[in-house]
C-alpha cells in the first residue's frame, strides 16, 4: 500500500474508516529507532491507510490521535 | 503496537451472524510485539485515562530518534 503524504489527510480518512466499521478496524504503529522512522497504519481488512514520518513533531499529533481513538474504542458510542 | 476495539467475546462468532455478546461494553485490545516477544492487554473503560497518559509519556520519552524540523526552520529564518 502507498503512504499518504500528509498527516491531516491521513487523520481525516482514518477517522472515517474507523467510524464506518469500528469493530473490524485496527490501528498499528511501528517505530524503528535505528532507521528513524515512525509508521502508522489503519485497516479494516478492505481498505488500508498508511502514514510514515521522520519528524519528531508529528509524533505529538499522532499521540493525540491515538488517545482520541483509544477513548472512542473503549466507549459505548458508535 | 496494534490496537482495536474489543467487545469481550471469547468464542468465535456463530455462522448465523447472531451477536455473541449482548449489550457489549466496548473495551480496547492492545497488542505489542518486538521481534518474537508479544504482550497484550485489554483496556477497560475506566482505565482509559490512565493508559493513555502512560502511553503518551512512553511515546514522548522513548521515541527520540527522529529529526526535528522546527529548529531547522528557525535557523533558516535567522539567516535570512
Amino acid at each position: 500500500m502507498t503512504f499518504i503524504p500528509n498527516w491531516e489527510e491521513f487523520e481525516k480518512s482514518a477517522e472515517m474508516l474507523y467510524l464506518r466499521d469500528p469493530m473490524n478496524t485496527r490501528y498499528t504503529i511501528k517505530y524503528s529507532h535505528t532507521k528513524g522512522v515512525f509508521v502508522v497504519k489503519i485497516t479494516d481488512n478492505k481498505k488500508c491507510l498508511q502514514y510514515k514520518t521522520e519528524v519528531q513533531q508529528d509524533v505529538r499529533k499522532i499521540d493525540k490521535f491515538i488517545s482520541n481513538l483509544i477513548r472512542h474504542m473503549a466507549s459505548n458510542d458508535n | 503496537m496494534t490496537m482495536k476495539r474489543y467487545d469481550g467475546r471469547t468464542k468465535p462468532e456463530p455462522r448465523d451472524g447472531k451477536p455473541v455478546v449482548k449489550n457489549p461494553e466496548y473495551k480496547c485490545l492492545v497488542r505489542a510485539q518486538s521481534r518474537s516477544k508479544k504482550i497484550s492487554t485489554v483496556v477497560e473503560q475506566r482505565d482509559v485515562e490512565i493508559f493513555s497518559t502512560a502511553y503518551s509519556n512512553l511515546l514522548k520519552t522513548s521515541v527520540n530518534g527522529l529529526k526535528r524540523l522546527k529548529k531547522q526552520k528557525k535557523k533558516a529564518m535567522a539567516t535570512q
